[in-house]
């Protein structure tokens, strides 16, 4: 009798496995990645990397194929796992940026470990979590999508064994990492507690209005939002941030700050769109003072950085600010718009950064140091890397016509579009920044071009192919996205399945 | 709008062919600076026959339109266009950039400054001359956004790059100045844009046209903070008092080449700006911000040239000229009138060919006696006769004098602010524009005397004995250069590159002197459209 | 009857979360979490949830705190770390005051909320599950519908990401092979 109930009550869930073609990609890969490394001979090791470059462009193909077969949303699992575009942009953007740090990191892990199979065992693991988070409609999948994110990258953090630094890079981004996570935990729980359901849309429908909002509903939400702002470094969360940076191997430096950091601001608006609409009373005041501190604190750390990565790191910590801005004003204002300017600074701000952190990784190897003015004498020796170096800085800065302008206009354009003395204010604390900002960009470009080699050594950088490739793809993109930005995505993304009353 | 359509590929390919030149260039060996400097010049005179082409073809009796208009989707999802078009305004200034760029470059033969790497040099060059020729055409505010920045970094590394002894602090000065006043620029830009849109998510245009439509009906509280982040924008850009302090040092540490693109195209982008953007777009902020904009203009004017009478260097002094030229220019668009726009945009092209043959001068002189400190200057006169007289000629039209161009930027810019806008008058400002009138009118002897002052201490009397051959020859500077006694080779008077690069400039002094018609009957119509919405 | 059960558990977990905080010993710190794991299946009981208290006493108390107690003796009851150094003085105060202010917080928070009736809001909506109490096993059914059903792909998933944990842990025990204990370069230093 049991048994007739239950399978009348049971209805197989529908899989649609185009759908899930990138995760099941992703998934066979990287079993094979470890059983190929098992068979491996050490000397035929460069084989993994070529291996994983190939899985993350495999997994590409079917996001491309969806792409271009249908603009319907697919929903599976009663909702709670949608493929959407905004979530098949961002799927893009994950793929294709582990698959340029895979480029950079190729030449690196040869020289430095024999840990090869497991490097990118790992890295391909935190790529499936991003992978997940942006289809992920529901707190139990955005929870195991950032443990799936987040657990190799504590482990990728301290891939130098031996060095201190690497330890101390681990370790940190462990704890608080760990400790975020169970913040974020408490406060799905309390939102699961108040609206009886984990469904990111069922959340949204009963946190209505704020006469409803009850202390327990605010606590969850900031609870939540706390959680997230450690992953994307918000100040006064970011404190781990420079010293993972540093302490990082540069490859994984570059992915944390750029598709890790994505991922959350995945989550975040995902949370933002979907489950909090009607609460902005509550998160907005909150993500503004949040946006405003990250900008103008990470702006003035950066500022007194002696260390390349380093600054880069405040500097990312800066950037995530202009990203929390449009969520800012999410309710307020035009929530299209928001998620458009949120999305395309991220898919902007990848090619950007990744970019430059590949420069940092080739100048490296010549100057073996990490000093900004060990930059000295870089448009001598290497006119090539300190142009592509340049027009890195100059779009991160936001100078057009390269990609950042156009990631910075959008958030700019989404804070206005509220028109509220708040949003006004914003916009102007972000505009009085973008030129702090371009104070500590300028001092590299000055070191760059202006000033001799430290060292007189003025030998030319041998730049390897993979390198190379990685600086192509993240140029090429930076600067086409400053030109027509129109590439960006940015018309794509029409909106977010199930949010803005959909 | 009206607009004329034909050939409306002229002006992309006028705006984007100095970057083919730079494309050409990257593929040439750095070591060869032969070819690269070929290759600039040929791509700067393509560049100037375009330009050329441009002026045959436009169509002087329509002016007032925007004429090889061209209009494509850009960004669609922010309804950013890609939108080009050339009026009586825009051509005298579209075509004065091509030239200046070709004249610079063809002086640059000879004269790459100091640390060398022609190739690098010269691309700059054409890339700043891309900025700045779109920035003339763009008729969308987030193109003229785009190419309005372009001019940012190029200008920075040549003077940051090639520049003087302090040249680092001065290309970071600057840098930062602009970037502030950009970044305010580009917020007052969105939010004019999302105001004038209405309430609607989707909608309203980046294209000027909309904004002259749209733009004189949002509330006046809300244009007034709009003008202000765009005043700042612009008036950094100018310089206009208090946001100049960039200026004098970036043209004294800037190498010859950049302070004369500096001071005869980027600093018109600034008022181009006022003339083309702030004031049409925003009138009713524009009459309220007008008296404060025509008082920070007479205290620039008198400012720069109290500032030039306390100068020892000779290109900072005409850097501070520049200051006082530029208040001129700000007073003429302050009065809201279309003589008074007029006699600016008039200015701004006389200020260009003057101010950058004063720079090519003092770039010359510094070349050849290693100084600019003009106590240790005399005696230009008798030493080389030629250039001392050029150097008179292009004081003699800074200052105003009748008959050259200068005259006809000042003159009825003072003239205007007699009699500014009606809307000006009627908010009780007409006695604030005739006490300023007197001021400027003073601005203009203290200009000949700083001028005049100037040229008799460098050019009058005995040369320096330490730069004849019978002198003591000891100055370190002179000495390492010379390594003995004989100066001559450094003393040569003009040469066959400066003739070539100057002869246009002063011939097109004393054309537009004498006949100062050829230009305002092509500025005039365009400007009395823009000018409409002030009435009278 | 509910409220003395409730209060029981409470007290229960919250003593031996302290304690684990506050014992020196590694082994009491782990035998107070012990206490704790089994107020939390004495919870699960109160609420009906038989399957999860089983879980939890199988699962926590049985395999997890023993495997604790495991690396404790292996790595030596003994060893004591010296948590008295204080890099920075203030860390500690700021510490208790921010805990208490949070605390404070929960309080006032639970406080605003207890009039409001959640549960008679979230029943009506469409995720929610009520566990069928007529069925002796309601409780697993219930369980693994929403396991297989809507998470699904979270369970299994989650399968990846235990063989990426043994693979890391692996990784991070594993004997040095003589090529990471050279020197690194200043690369990112």
């Amino acid at each position: 009798m049991i048994s007739a109930l239950v399978a009348s009550d049971f209805a197989t869930p529908h899989v649609d496995y185009h759908a899930l073609a990138p995760e099941i990609v992703l998934g066979v890969g990287i079993c094979l990645l470890i059983v190929l490394d098992l068979f491996l001979a050490e000397s035929r090791k460069w084989l993994v990397s070529t291996v994983a470059g190939l899985i993350l462009l495999g997994a590409v193909l079917p996001v491309v194929t969806l792409g271009v077969i249908g603009s319907d949303v697919r929903s599976m699992f009663d909702g709670r796992y949608v493929i959407d575009n905004f979530s098949l942009v961002l799927k893009a953007l994950f793929l294709l940026s582990g698959y340029v740090v895979v480029l950079m990191s190729s030449r690196d892990t040869e020289e430095r470990t024999p840990y090869q199979g497991e490097y990118y065992t790992l890295l391909l693991t935190s790529i499936m979590g991003m992978v997940m988070m942006a289809s992920a409609r529901d707190l139990v999948s955005v929870f195991v999508a950032l443990e799936f994110l987040s657990i190799p990258a504590y482990m990728l953090a301290a891939w130098r064994k031996r060095d201190s630094k690497s330890n101390e890079a681990g370790m940190k981004y462990f704890l608080l990492g760990v400790f975020a996570s169970a913040v974020m935990l408490y406060g799905m729980s309390l939102l699961y507690g108040v609206t009886g359901s984990t469904r990111l849309v069922d959340i949204g429908q009963a946190v209505t209005g704020t006469d409803h909002l009850v202390g327990v509903q605010v606590l969850g939400i900031v609870f939540v939002i706390v959680g997230f702002a450690f992953k994307v470094s918000a100040v006064p969360f970011h404190t781990w941030a420079p010293d993972v940076y540093q302490g990082a191997p540069t490859p994984i430096t570059a992915f944390l700050s750029v598709a890790s950091k994505a991922a959350g601001f995945v989550a975040l608006s995902l949370l933002v769109f979907l489950a909090f609409p009607a609460a902005k009373s509550v998160y907005e005041p909150f993500l503004w003072v949040l946006a405003a501190v990250t900008i103008t604190v990470g702006n003035l750390l950066a500022l007194k950085q002696k260390n390349i990565v380093r600054m880069l790191a405040y500097s990312s910590v800066s950037q995530g600010g202009f990203i929390l801005m449009p969520l800012a004003v999410a309710g307020t204002g035009d929530a299209r718009t928001s998620l458009r300017a949120v999305v395309v600074y991220l898919i902007i701000y990848a090619a950007t950064n990744l970019g430059a952190f590949a420069v940092v990784m080739a100048v490296s190897r010549k100057t073996h140091s990490g000093e900004i003015a060990s930059y000295g004498g870089l448009f001598n020796y290497a006119p090539g890397l300190a142009a592509v170096m340049t027009l890195f800085l100059a779009s991160l800065a936001g100078i057009p016509p390269f990609g950042g302008w156009y990631a910075k206009f959008g958030a700019f354009k989404a804070v206005l579009e509220a028109r509220t003395g708040a949003a006004y204010t914003l916009a102007v604390i972000a505009a009085v920044n973008t030129v702090v900002s371009a104070a500590y960009y300028i001092t590299l470009m000055r070191e760059m071009w202006m000033k001799p080699a430290p060292d007189g050594d003025e030998s030319p950088v041998r730049v390897p192919r993979n390198l190379v490739a990685a600086l192509v793809i993240t140029g090429v993109a930076t600067l086409a996205f400053g030109v027509l930005p129109g590439f960006s995505g940015y018309g794509a993304i029409t909106g977010l399945a199930g949010a803005f009353g959909r | 709008m009206d607009v004329l359509r034909d050939q409306n590929w002229l002006l992309s390919l006028g705006t984007f062919l100095p970057l083919a030149g730079v494309v050409i260039m990257l593929f040439i060996p750095k070591r060869d600076e032969e070819s690269a400097k070929l290759v600039a010049l040929v791509t700067a005179i393509a560049t100037v026959a375009v330009g050329a082409y441009t002026l045959v073809k436009f169509d002087y009796g329509q002016s007032a339109k925007l004429q090889f208009f061209t209009s494509h989707d850009w960004i669609r999802p922010i309804r950013a266009t890609y939108t080009l078009g050339l009026d009586g305004i825009s051509l005298p200034l579209y075509f004065l950039s091509m030239v200046i760029t070709l004249l610079v470059i063809i002086y640059s033969w000879d004269h790459i400054p100091s640390p060398g790497n022609a190739k690098a040099f010269l691309m700059l060059m054409l890339v700043l001359q891309t900025g700045m020729a779109g920035t003339f055409v763009a008729q969308d505010l987030i193109l003229f956004f785009v190419f309005f920045e372009v001019v940012l970094l190029p200008m920075y590394f040549m003077i940051g790059v090639w520049g003087g002894e302090q040249r680092q602090y001065a290309s970071l000065k600057f840098f930062l100045y602009t970037m502030f006043g950009s970044a305010l620029m580009l917020v007052s830009f969105i939010a004019l844009f999302i105001v004038t849109k209405g309430n609607t998510a989707e909608g309203g245009s980046f294209a000027f046209s909309w904004f002259q439509a749209h733009g004189p009906e949002i509330a006046k509280t809300t244009a007034i903070w709009i003008f202000a982040g765009m005043f700042v924008g612009f008036a950094v850009k100018v310089p206009m008092f208090p946001f100049h302090t960039w200026l004098p040092d970036a043209h004294t540490q800037a190498p010859t080449q950049g302070s004369v693109i500096l001071a005869a195209i980027l600093l018109k982008l600034g008022t181009y700006g006022f003339v083309r953007i702030a004031i049409p777009f925003l009138p009713q902020a524009a009459v309220k911000w007008a008296p404060a904009i025509a008082v920070l203009a007479c205290i620039g004017i008198i400012y720069g040239a109290l500032g030039c009478l306390a100068q020892t260097d000779m290109k900072r002094l005409i850097a501070f000229s520049s200051v006082a030229h530029m208040g001129f220019v700000m007073l003429g668009i302050a009065t809201l009138t279309p003589l008074g726009v007029n006699a600016a945009v008039f200015g701004m092209v006389a200020h260009g060919l003057i101010t950058g043959m004063l720079f090519f001068l003092a770039g010359s002189v510094k070349e050849r006696y290693h100084t600019l400190e003009i106590r240790r200057l005399s005696g230009m006169l008798k030493q080389i006769p030629r250039l001392g007289w050029i150097l008179g000629f292009c004081a003699m039209a800074s200052l105003g004098l009748p008959g050259l161009a200068g005259f006809w930027g000042e003159f009825p810019a003072i003239i205007s602010s007699w009699n500014p806008a009606q809307a000006l008058v009627g908010d009780g400002k007409l006695d604030l524009f005739r006490v300023l009138t007197v001021v400027a009118a003073l601005g203009t002897v203290l200009a000949a005397g700083y001028l005049l002052w100037l040229y008799q201490r460098t050019a009058f009397g005995e040369p320096n004995p330490e730069f004849t051959s019978h002198g003591s020859g000891a100055h370190s500077l002179s000495a390492a250069a010379n390594h003995g006694d004989d100066h001559g080779s450094d003393l040569h008077d003009v040469n066959t590159y400066e003739w070539i690069a100057w002869t246009p400039l002063l011939i097109a002094i004393v054309v537009f002197g004498v006949y100062p018609q050829l230009m305002f009957k092509v500025i005039d119509p365009a400007v009395t459209n823009l000018m409409r919405v002030f009435g009278k | 009857m509910d409220i003395l059960v409730f209060v029981c558990a409470a007290a229960m977990i919250l003593c031996g979360a302290l304690g684990v905080v506050t014992l020196r010993h590694p082994v009491h710190a782990a035998l107070s979490l012990v206490l704790t794991l089994f107020g939390v299946a004495v919870l699960f009981v109160a609420q009906n949830a038989h399957f999860l208290a089983v879980a939890q006493v199988i699962v926590y108390a049985g395999a997890i705190v023993v495997l604790f107690l495991f690396v404790i003796m292996l790595l030596g009851v003994d060893r004591v770390e010296d948590l008295h150094a204080e890099p920075f003085k203030v860390q500690r105060p700021l510490a208790i005051v921010s805990g208490v202010a949070l605390a404070g917080l929960l309080i006032a928070a639970v406080v605003a909320s207890q009039h409001t009736n959640v549960a008679a809001r979230g029943a009506g909506l469409p995720g929610v599950n009520p566990v069928r109490n007529d069925l002796h096993d309601g409780n697993i059914v219930a369980l693994s519908k929403d396991l297989f059903s809507g998470h699904v792909l979270a369970f299994e998933l989650t399968s990846v990401l235990l063989v990426i944990a043994v693979v890391a842990t692996v990784l991070l025990a594993r004997r040095s092979r003589g090529i990471d204990a050279a020197p690194t370069d200043g690369q990112a230093t």
